[in-house]
């Protein structure tokens, strides 16, 4: 027989026999390799005083909802909020820190966006009738502008897009 | 989180919150101020509007409020066309735009019945390609049909821009 222990990777029969799970056949084989083999012995005698701790070892009876509350335990942790599984990865990556900064600047992303849309909505329909300062120039640019404006709407043929270079006289 | 890790939160989003709510106020009035003058005069109050005017000579005030009524009274769409025109227009020289005022100011002293006229014509001139519109403009049906004044009207705004 080959030892298990030397040729390696057959550790498992010696295991097998320790734990009295191995053949009738192959452990007379084993028992007969042992009697010559210092290192097969060795680790026989250790295994077996390791089996025999742990069959010392006192067992407590479980509680008999033991079961029970270790399923529920784990279906509870799978159907943790999502809030929960962030804060668990906020805090096992120690980002705790840096949730100030992370906040000020969602609120400032938030401004960014109300601004960029809001500037095209106020100058499509702004609010009627809203406080404005009006200088005397600005007065007269309206003054011209309306005049230009009318000017326009009385003459539809003027600044029309429909005119082009090339068809000019 | 932790009392003092709240408090500094709290803290930061306040100093960021305010730094956005100043920023909207200050693009509010930015945009306000870079509005053209005719949105903002058509945004005040009647009140405000008259105080806004009340620095222009009556005859002007007058024609000023008349042009602005009937801006008011046209429909969203016709006020983006004419805006669109506007924006045309401004495009033109300088020199361009002020031969253009001084046809208006000549076609104002027309009759009513002969600017309906001279409308129509300029208008229907503009379809008309370059050279039948000097065909056109050169017939004897054109010099009889309407006055030197408005043949130079018209002459000039067949110029096309």
């Amino acid at each position: 027989m080959k030892c298990p222990v030397q040729s390696g990777g057959n550790a498992e029969i010696l295991l097998d026999y320790c734990a009295h799970s191995l053949d009738a056949q192959r452990a007379a084989l084993l028992e007969q390799h042992m009697v010559e083999c210092a290192d097969c012995q060795a680790f026989h005698d250790a295994q077996s005083a390791l089996w025999t701790t742990m069959d010392a070892w006192p067992s407590y009876p479980e509680p008999p909802d033991f079961d029970r509350k270790i399923f529920a335990q784990i279906a509870a942790e799978t159907h943790q909020s999502r809030w929960r599984q962030w804060r668990n990865v906020i805090e096992t990556a120690h980002m705790q820190p840096a949730m100030p900064i992370v906040g000020a600047c969602l609120a400032v992303l938030a401004g960014l966006l109300f601004q960029t849309t809001r500037p095209a909505a106020a100058l499509g329909e702004p609010p009627m009738h809203a406080e404005f300062r009006v200088e005397p120039s600005d007065v007269e640019q309206a003054e011209s502008t309306l005049e230009d404006l009318e000017m326009l709407r009385r003459l539809p043929s003027v600044a029309a897009s429909r005119n082009t270079p090339e068809n000019s006289l | 989180m932790s009392p003092r890790s709240l408090r500094r939160t709290a803290v930061v989003l306040a100093a960021a919150l305010g730094g956005v709510l100043g920023t909207a106020v200050y693009a509010q009035r930015r945009a306000v101020k870079s509005m053209p003058a005719v949105e903002r005069l058509r945004r005040m109050t009647p009140d405000q509007r008259r105080r806004a005017l009340a620095e222009l000579p009556p005859a002007r005030r007058q024609a000023t409020e008349q042009w602005l009524a009937n801006w008011e009274k046209m429909t969203p769409d016709e006020r983006r066309q004419l805006t669109r025109r506007y924006e045309n227009f401004q495009q033109l020289t300088p020199e361009r735009q002020q031969e253009l005022r001084g046809v208006y100011h000549d076609y104002q002293l027309l009759a009513p019945a002969r600017q309906t006229a001279v409308s129509a014509e300029a208008a229907r001139l503009r379809k008309l390609s370059k050279s039948e519109r000097l065909k056109e403009l050169h017939s004897d049906a054109f010099q009889g049909r309407y006055s030197t004044p408005e043949r130079d009207i018209l002459e000039k705004l067949a110029r096309t821009d």
